[in-house]
């Protein structure tokens, strides 16, 4: 477990100095001056806030996405490419050990990263509206355990596969996955009656993590209640979905020739 | 001495979308405890295969090797070993001394015991001065010597060296050298792969030449190259004879032809160049030299697949 953890602080520490915190800041600043300029059209102040909390959740979540995806698919080959693997794994470290470090200090990073942009949107939500919303925390949250998700598959493919690969197959993931049912039964089946597009529609979202359940955007812009509970079944959800693919992540490295 | 490597009939072969490329085709040979084994080859021949197979980065289709009797690729293994890839871009944000952390970490040394080795470990290569200094500052010699403190911090009682000085100047060459032989000193069992012949026949007691994944010739130094000096006969010649003795003859630097032979087979062989003998270039008693029986061994098989 030690072993674990100096490499989870090894590699957190590599994204850091390599500087992929400055685009978590820009979008930061990006929050935080929003508000102002959604203020501009004279919404009302209802309005006002619902818009800002939409579009600075919507900027979190797809922003969190990108980073998770581009860290995930890059990291590992990377360490491969320019052989820094190598050292590391002449030690008594097994191999699930770093695949586990490199994940763990993906998920730290995109822990900093969704808190400080939480924070962000809140200070400034707040400002204008002189009231504190604790739960933007909470679609943060969810956001964040959805990133948490797709860096898991995402880096599960890395292992065997290029940057480009891997995060394309990433990107298809997240599309495939936030697919809404709705999208498939209207379109595909009423629609255009195309029975073949959707049943392959059905089978590849029934294969891959449903990622529309981690969307909490909507209850808490428009203020609909939800059971809180439904919070620990995602954490269940996401923890399933990210062990299953640690699983498989450190079967096909397991096997691979460095 | 007991064995500290031992391979046995490892086989490797890769398969890639071309085909399937044998890599090693079944090499066996051991290295004692306390030397230093130079491992030759020219490139391609299955040296980084052998070692990462030893180093437990491969697994082999066939066969098994050991260090110090553990099964390669185990923890218990790893815990006797420290490795120094050929081309390794380190974690150059880091300074010296945090990257020794980890690697002193994950060896399993904690708090002021593994402070103290770290610092023992850039001591012995002389790089304490620099120690706060990113790597991204190093010299190439610099981070080679941080590469070996980099092996030697958790204390391990084999090292595994690919390719220690390629690239580098003569000077940071016979330091580095110096450096392994203070090391076997001080009891440690060094790998060594180098395309430098000669730093291998002046450093190392044993040897293992690998060529298209097989063993050509494996032991202590003497058993490989002789005890006893020979003639060494040089010569040009016009054309080389159709019906050249491979077996006698190896090329020399320069298209020569050299031999190592006794006084009475050396004007026997001249003679039977006849008509082809340019000069004789030189002719002196000395041992055989590593580097002619390197292109014996190489060579003369490719020259021989050439004519065919």
């Amino acid at each position: 477990m030690m072993e674990t953890l100096i490499l989870t602080h090894l590699y957190f520490l590599g994204s850091v100095r390599r500087q992929v915190h400055l685009a978590t800041l820009f979008l930061g600043t990006i929050l935080f001056m929003l508000p102002s300029y959604i203020n501009a059209f004279s919404l009302g102040i209802n309005a006002f806030e619902r818009v800002s909390k939409d579009f600075g959740l919507t900027l979190i979540g797809y922003f969190g996405i990108a980073m998770a995806i581009l860290l995930a698919s890059t990291s590992i080959p990377r360490d491969l490419e320019n052989r820094s693997i190598y050292p590391v794994l002449a030690r008594p470290v097994r191999r699930y050990q770093y695949l586990l470090a490199h994940y763990l200090a993906l998920v730290a990073l995109l822990a900093c990263s969704y808190l400080f942009l939480g924070l962000c949107l809140s200070a400034a939500v707040s400002a204008l509206t002189r009231q504190i919303d604790l739960t933007l925390f909470i679609a943060v949250f969810t956001s964040f355990l959805q990133a948490c998700v797709m860096g898991a598959i995402t880096s599960a493919v890395s292992t065997v596969a290029s940057p480009a690969l891997a995060g394309t197959v990433g990107a298809f993931v997240f599309l495939v996955g936030s697919l809404p049912g709705a999208f498939i039964r209207f379109f595909l089946v009423e629609d255009r009656d195309n029975q073949f597009a959707a049943a392959l529609a059905t089978g590849l979202k029934s294969a891959l993590p449903n990622l529309a359940v981690f969307s909490l955007k909507d209850p808490i812009v428009h203020d609909i209640t939800f059971n809180h509970s439904y919070i620990f079944a995602l954490i269940g959800y996401a923890l399933v979905w990210v062990a299953l693919s640690q699983v498989v992540a450190g079967i096909l490295f397991g096997r691979r020739d460095l | 001495m007991s064995d500290a490597i031992q391979f046995r009939g490892v086989r490797k072969t890769y398969r890639t979308r071309r085909g399937e490329i044998p890599a090693l085709k079944g090499i066996n040979f051991s290295v004692k405890s306390g030397e230093i084994f130079g491992f030759a080859g020219p490139n391609g021949a299955g040296k980084s295969t052998a070692i990462k197979i030893l180093v437990g980065l491969l697994m082999p289709d066939e066969g098994d090797c050991s260090i110090f009797s553990q099964p390669c690729g185990t923890r218990d293994a790893k815990k006797m070993l420290g490795y120094l890839p050929e081309v390794t871009l380190y974690h150059e944000f880091m300074s010296a001394q945090e990257l020794l952390r980890v690697h002193a970490g994950l060896a399993g040394f904690r708090g002021k015991d593994r402070d103290e080795r770290c610092h023992r470990a850039l001591e012995r290569v002389g790089l304490s001065e620099r120690k706060k200094s990113r790597l991204s500052e190093f010299s190439k010699g610099m981070k080679q010597r941080f590469g070996i403190a980099q092996a030697i911090v958790g204390e391990p009682k084999l090292l595994v060296l690919d390719e220690l000085t390629s690239g580098l100047d003569p000077q940071a060459q016979a330091s580095l050298l110096e450096l392994l032989a203070e090391l076997r000193s001080q009891g440690l069992t060094i790998f060594f792969s180098s395309h430098h012949l000669a730093e291998i026949e002046k450093i190392c007691d044993s040897v293992a030449i690998v060529h298209k994944g097989e063993i050509k010739a494996a032991g202590s130094m003497n058993e490989v190259l002789g005890k006893e000096k020979k003639l060494r006969v040089e010569v040009q010649v016009h054309e080389e004879p159709a019906n050249l003795d491979q077996k006698l003859w190896s090329k020399g630097k320069s298209g020569s032809l050299v031999a190592y032979l006794d006084e009475e087979a050396a004007g026997r062989a001249i003679r039977d160049l006849e008509d082809n003998l340019k000069s004789v270039v030189s002719a002196h008693s000395q041992r055989r030299s590593l580097e002619d029986l390197f292109l014996e061994l190489t060579e003369s098989k490719t020259r021989a697949a050439n004519t065919l």
